[in-house]
């Protein structure tokens, strides 16, 4: 028995932890977003059509992202740094780690996360706000209340909402409004989204970079109905969702296939 | 040699007493647990309470600022001589003539409490003013512009400093003021508290009351917070106005539907009148309601399917015991009233 193999394991760990972390100088991405109907490009102002046909207007699409993971491409190819949470870093860091993309606000409409170096074919984010940041008190950053995202009459955030209006909808105005919450129970909202980069493309992430990733955000998979589990919502029938419940769920589980990785763009040096 | 030490040291302490301001260091403010009592549920650990904190968020409790028209401070529903609950009024007047929905409760032992409003719809002390500050009916505001106001005031931004450092004015630091002072509501003084340590003793009016109260209410008005802080049906049918379904609109459950928290009992001299919806005017007919005006149905309290059997005489003993849970030191303690007065 050599002097090698007498090393206990956990010492032999640290050595490649400590080697590993040496050679892990951290990378950033900005991942933008862009609202879309129908695969093209949303327009303000312009009418659109449901997958049932039924005409409508976006005016505000909202929603929370957090707790992103990156995934490692395929081993021997690149340093395979494991999936680490990485909080939302939009203009120079959240204190509440968390991003909220408003239609309304061009400032949001991109993100910008700092992660270790590497290639990465897939990543995961939390669409909606932890159960923990509902029940903890005044929160601040992207979960000021301050933001309209904040239920008062049952404490929880509104994960997400779609506000615009319809000639087919029965409320005054002709709007409709969905504000989709519910942290706790069979009713949760919470969803825990996986994307894959397109085939055989990875996502370069290094030092002194910003990469680039596009993620189209599909505003008719609110409307649902097209893909298996989701279910149809006609604007007609349910032109409003404001509270926690079933339809919320149902609704949650429409918009959570709103979300595709459309391209890895340029990156450019770090400023 | 040694007074030249003293002298500079008294000269340097001074200095950092000139820069107070400048680079802030809030006086930890200790929160005191009764004796007895159990462990506050609120966790101190995120909003230390300090003298400016508190002192800031009783400012902040006192000013029409708050409010959408400046007419309705958070003290206009919640008087400290009604123990922090409106003073004979049903439901409460809010912005534009409005009434309330429901009853205002007394705001006291706070820090015990995890859920909030009569169906307990609010998890956590800080965001509780949320909801009256920006219902239409109550104080009417928007939060970007109370936000706004405060940003705006220098004395304010002074405050917000000098209690919470450098940084912005916001709703976090608004919120968390206000937590600090609300928390520190705590009235544990009443002549029950001073029986209980041994200080005083009931006369036998009081005492015929304690014994019946323990017999008949202690269940679910537990000492010593007089709340056991669980949601019941004490069979009062639903005003057919209001059509108020309580914890039902919390949890969707139809096993809710009627049942509103149990209050504390603590000062109830001072908040009448009762009921979620303040349909009592006076203790006799809170009573009377338990002993012959209960209201069957499916999701009535198993404890009161048979009311609660009371006679003329227990009542008038149960109404002298609750007299002694009149905590007048609390309601008049000059640290909780308003400044300035």
């Amino acid at each position: 028995m050599n002097e090698k193999d007498s090393l206990p394991p956990a010492h032999l760990s640290a050595v490649v932890l400590a080697g590993f972390r040496a050679s892990a100088q951290p990378g950033r991405v900005r991942v933008q977003f862009q609202l879309t109907i129908d695969g093209q490009p949303l327009q303000p102002g312009r009418q659109y059509a449901d997958p049932f046909g039924e005409p409508y207007t976006v005016e505000r699409l909202r929603f929370y992202l957090g707790h992103w993971k990156f995934s490692p491409g395929r081993p021997g190819i690149s340093p395979a740094p494991p999936p680490t949470d990485y909080p939302a870093d939009p203009a120079g860091g959240d204190p509440s780690g968390y991003f909220l993309f408003d239609s309304q606000d061009s400032a949001t409409g991109a993100l910008t996360l700092t992660l270790a170096a590497g290639r990465y074919d897939s990543l995961s984010f939390l669409l909606g706000v932890d159960s923990l940041h509902n029940v903890s008190g005044a929160q601040t950053g992207a979960l000021d209340p301050i933001k309209g995202m904040f239920w008062t009459w049952r404490t929880g955030y509104v994960m997400a909402k779609l506000e615009g209006s319809s000639p087919l909808s029965k409320l005054p105005a002709h709007r409709f409004e969905y504000h989709i919450g519910g942290f706790e129970g069979k009713n949760n909202v919470l969803r825990t989204l996986r994307l894959g980069l397109p085939p055989g493309q990875q996502l370069e992430v290094r030092p002194g970079m910003v990469s680039g990733l596009l993620i189209t955000v599909d505003c008719n998979a609110w409307f649902g109905g097209t893909l298996p589990g989701t279910r149809p919502i006609h604007i007609a029938s349910i032109p409003s969702c404001t509270e926690p419940g079933v339809l919320a769920r149902q609704i949650a589980e429409n918009y959570s296939t709103m979300f595709a990785i459309k391209e890895i763009l340029p990156g450019r040096a770090a400023p | 040699m040694k007074w030249t030490l003293a002298l500079f040291l008294l000269f340097f302490a001074g200095l950092g007493w000139g820069l107070g301001p400048q680079a802030p260091h809030p006086t930890p403010l200790p929160f005191v647990t009764p004796p007895g009592w159990p462990t506050p549920s609120y966790n101190f650990r995120n909003n230390p309470l300090t003298k400016e904190g508190f002192e800031l968020g009783r400012k902040l409790f006192y000013d029409g600022i708050l409010s959408r028209d400046g007419n309705f401070p958070c003290a206009s529903c919640h008087q400290p001589f009604a123990a922090f609950a409106t003073l004979e009024h049903p439901l409460s007047h809010g912005f534009d003539n409005q009434f309330t929905t429901r009853n205002a409760p007394g705001l006291f032992n706070l820090a015990w409490q995890k859920e909030f409003h009569w169906d307990g719809g609010v998890n956590h002390l800080e965001v509780q003013p949320l909801t009256p500050i920006t219902a239409p009916n109550e104080m009417a505001g928007d939060l970007p512009s109370i936000i706004g106001k405060l940003q705006k005031d220098s004395a304010y931004r002074r405050l917000f400093r000098e209690a919470f450092g450098e940084g912005p004015v916001n709703s976090q630091r608004l919120l968390k003021a206000l937590a600090q002072f609300s928390v520190s509501l705590v009235s544990a003084r009443s002549k029950y508290d001073r029986m209980k340590k041994g200080e005083l003793a009931f006369n036998q009016y009081e005492q015929a009351g304690y014994l019946l109260f323990q017999q008949k209410c202690a269940s679910c008005h537990r000492e010593p917070l007089f709340t056991d802080l669980s949601y019941r049906n004490t069979g009062m049918s639903a005003d057919s106005v209001l059509k108020d379904k309580g914890r039902m609109r919390i949890t969707g459950r139809k096993e809710d539907s009627l049942k509103f928290k149990v209050p504390s009992l603590r000062n109830i001299y001072l908040t009448a009148p009762y009921g979620h919806d303040g349909r009592f005017p006076n203790l006799s007919a809170v009573l009377d309601h338990y002993a012959t005006g209960i209201v069957q149905g499916p999701t009535l309290d198993s404890l009161l399917k048979k009311g609660i059997a009371l006679s003329a005489n227990d009542k008038f003993y149960l109404i002298s015991f609750l007299g002694t849970l009149t905590d007048t030191a609390f309601v008049k303690d000059p640290r909780v009233g308003e400044p300035g007065r």
